[in-house]
């Protein structure tokens, strides 16, 4: 009867659930504006460069970064305050970026996004000359 | 520029709900708030570990991003590891820039976790990579368990 039960479970739950028991978490991050840029500085310990993944579509920018779970054989976790899992983090930018000067870079598990502003969105700022 | 996000169910209060304990710190806040006090005596200290054992060595591992290696000071008598370390506030270049948002934290953290067992401290290994510090602590020879054999008479 139990086993019917959890093959039901299975079949009920959404299959990318079902796959993985990946923890997914929101990235702390901190976001700046400068003349020229935005930038984004996100906390994502454990995540490889190669493993990160941003893109920008239309004007949502998307952080997605994926760790490998450390794994420490023949030993036993006697004491655990967090968890390790994936980060993603979803933003919409108000303005036009600039998508083919993004710089991004990572270092000691801070990934920095910089987001030139497009020519469109600087020019906004109008000069007021007195006659 | 304004900065809107998307799908933010987990940040009120300005926390990121990553694990249990903040999520117990959240609850805990909001309950302080409904039954009127305004400081909770409820507090997660940093930065956060999990440790590993085995017979032999124990690891100590802790999320610490945005730390440089100079910036962390451990510290180890017998079977207590106290790990301090700073972070650095991360500081506006120009004048009209401008924060949109700020969640990560700064500052000075210390730590003090106690094994059980002793450790060598002459042995011990801390490598931080990717902002993960992770500390190799052997136990202390005299400290290992001892097999004893028993023979029949």
């Amino acid at each position: 009867m139990s086993n019917n039960v959890s093959v039901l479970d299975k079949e009920l739950m959404p299959r990318s659930q079902a796959k993985t028991n990946i923890h997914k978490f929101i990235p702390r991050c901190d976001i700046y504006e400068t003349d020229k840029a935005i930038v984004v500085l996100a906390d994502m310990p454990g995540v490889d460069e190669n493993q990160i993944d941003v893109t920008i579509e239309k004007n949502i920018l998307t952080i997605k970064g994926n760790i490998q779970e450390p794994e420490y054989a023949n030993y036993n976790l006697i004491y655990s305050e967090y968890k390790t899992g994936n980060y993603e983090r979803v933003f919409a930018l108000s303005d036009e970026v600039n998508k083919d000067e993004i710089q991004a870079c990572l270092k000691n598990g801070v990934l920095k996004l910089m987001l030139p502003k497009s020519p469109v969105a600087m020019a906004r700022k109008i000069t007021v000359k007195a006659e | 520029m304004l900065f809107t996000e998307l799908q933010n169910r987990f940040l009120n209060d300005n926390l990121v709900a990553s694990d249990g304990l903040k999520e117990m710190q959240l609850l805990s806040n909001r309950l302080s708030k409904l039954l009127g006090s305004e400081n909770s005596n409820f507090q997660i200290e940093y930065p956060l570990f999990n440790v590993y054992t085995n017979n032999e060595n124990a690891i100590i591992i802790s999320e610490i991003p945005g730390i440089e290696l100079d910036d962390i000071d451990i510290q180890i008598v017998h079977n207590t590891i106290t790990i301090k370390a700073d972070k650095i506030e991360e500081k506006l270049e120009a004048n009209n820039s401008q924060w949109h948002r700020r969640e990560r934290s700064f500052g000075h953290m210390t730590r003090t976790i106690e094994l059980p067992f002793e450790v060598d401290a002459s042995k011990t290994q801390a490598k931080l990579n990717k902002g993960i510090l992770v500390i190799e602590l052997p136990r202390k020879e005299e400290d290992k368990p001892k097999k004893i054999s028993v023979k029949v008479n």
